[in-house]
């Protein structure tokens, strides 16, 4: 994997790793009422997916590239 | 705000927006969280300790890996990292250190949530309930009450606040105690006053991008919408303190920057103002609000505390089960603690490392008996030793054990750098005359 490849993929990771922990804080902030954070928390989530839309849709159009299989 | 029920937990990654998700995730767990995203910011960040800290290893400025040297097991509790590049490598030079997991990106939430509760369990079997007024901070002596009073008071408003106290006393961790209850979202930039070259400190002050304006990258840019704590202010020249004065009201009225000042000092004010080495505008500014910690030799309840801390903190990170002897918590009472702090700690670990059993002795009458010989990093003197004559064999000894490096000698001996260099000068005036 060379170094584009692997900024590629270190993006991508870090994009899903946001995605997935604002979704759980913004579960628990609804079941505590605190609907104000629990917003917060999914427009985190929903920057994330977009980064993730981005990352793919670049790698689509040569732009950046996802690692080949190994 | 945090109560003495909430655990520190430190997050340096420089992804925004999951620090953010983490942060809010651990808050609902009962954890203060403090961010980092720099390797910079990081070195500040890790002189507090935490009972978590998540480490990241790709950040901007360097390797989070590099900085595994630098984390102190004692002050640290539990050391997570994270990446989103794993290799073989870094994860075999992560656990080498002192971590105790490992997460790939993207990881389960609640493996992490996992962690944040199996901390806090082993914080609550180890820590004495109701000693920590103010996070970081061990603390029930009655001398302690009205420092850690204003302390929470003040945390959350716009007060520039002044903290006196011998060195050692821990100016420093109440400080980032304040910030940390403050609820401001921006950083905590430390600036050293007393151990930064005069060029150093116009850069760190000012900026050093001549010609753009200021704030380019000085120590406000980067404090801002945080706190800016500005260590030892007395030792800056007097130049400086005046220009320090109008940065710090540009700062406030032109720029309308958002930076908390917390100043401090191991002097007193009243005789620095006195000794022109603090001027009185620039006293008068950072001092809104002084609070003066007490050296430790009065804070006697809160000496077996922070020994039992430490020796609970060196348990975690060497998985032993070691205890003070009762004849050590007596020896502990009696010590004068000149060092404080930083003292007893270092006591503590020394006794902790050198103990055959689980028991720790502490010999602390005999590691204050002065030597009879000069050798290695110690001096002796003889009563009646002329004040300029020691202050002369002390430089040099400084220098001599800091390999000639100025700075490190005027951060060893407590004094500015420009105070060696005047020194130096004079001593070589004397020679030629």
């Amino acid at each position: 994997m060379d170094a584009r490849e692997r900024e590629w993929m270190h993006d991508l990771r870090n994009a899903a790793n946001a995605v997935g922990i604002s979704v759980t804080l913004g579960r628990r902030l609804v079941a505590d009422g605190d609907h104000v954070r629990a917003l917060e928390a999914l427009d985190r989530a929903e920057v994330a997916l977009i980064r993730i839309r981005d990352l793919l849709r670049g790698s689509a159009h040569g732009s950046a590239e996802p690692p080949r299989e190994s | 705000m945090p109560t003495a029920d909430v655990s520190d937990l430190l997050i340096i990654d420089d992804d925004a927006s999951f620090a953010e998700s983490i942060a809010g995730l651990a808050r609902t767990e009962g954890f203060a969280p403090r961010m980092a995203t720099t390797v910079a910011q990081a070195r500040e960040a890790l002189r507090v300790g935490s009972d978590v800290l998540l480490l990241d290893i790709q950040l901007p400025d360097g390797s989070g890996i590099d900085l595994l040297a630098e984390i102190d097991p004692a002050l640290h509790r539990r050391v997570a990292v994270i990446t989103g590049y794993p290799t073989v490598e870094t994860a075999a030079r992560a656990v080498s250190g002192p971590v105790s997991d490992y997460f790939v990106k993207p990881f389960d939430p609640m493996s992490f949530v996992a962690l944040l509760r199996e901390s806090r369990r082993v914080s609550r079997n180890v820590e004495v309930p109701g000693a920590e007024p103010i996070p970081g901070v061990v603390a029930a002596s009655a001398a302690m009450r009205e420092p850690t009073r204003l302390a929470r008071a003040l945390a959350a408003t716009e007060a520039a606040l002044l903290l006196t106290g011998e060195t050692g006393a821990g100016k420093d961790v109440f400080a980032r105690a304040i910030h940390a209850m403050s609820g401001r979202s921006g950083a905590f930039v430390r600036l050293d006053c007393g151990s930064m070259s005069h060029a150093q400190l116009v850069e760190r002050l000012f900026g050093s991008r001549r010609g753009e304006g200021q704030g380019a990258s000085d120590v406000f840019a980067e404090a801002s919408g945080g706190t800016l704590f500005l260590d030892e202010v007395p030792e800056l020249p007097a130049a400086l303190q005046s220009a320090l004065l109008r940065r710090i009201e540009n700062a406030d009225e032109l720029e309308h920057m958002d930076v908390r000042i917390i100043a401090a000092t191991r002097l007193d004010p009243r005789v620095a103002l006195g000794e022109g080495r603090l001027r009185e505008d620039l006293y008068f500014r950072i001092a809104e609000v002084p609070i003066a910690i007490p050296p430790l030799r009065q804070r006697d309840e809160d000496v077996l505390l922070l020994a039992r801390r430490f020796v609970d903190v060196f348990n975690l990170r060497y998985d032993l089960e070691k205890r003070l002897s009762p004849q050590s918590a007596r020896a502990l009472r009696r010590h004068p603690w000149p060092g404080n702090v930083r003292e007893l700690r270092n006591a503590v670990h020394r006794a902790y490392l050198l103990a055959a059993g689980d028991e720790l002795v502490m010999h602390l009458e005999t590691t204050r008996m002065p030597p009879p010989l000069e050798m290695g990093d110690t001096l002796a003197f003889t009563l009646g030793t002329p004040w300029a004559e020691i202050e002369r064999r002390m430089l040099i000894k400084a220098l001599e054990h800091c390999g000639n490096d100025k700075t490190a000698a005027a951060r060893l001996l407590g004094v500015s750098v420009r105070t060696v260099h005047n020194h130096l000068a004079r001593m070589k005036q004397r020679e030629h005359s």
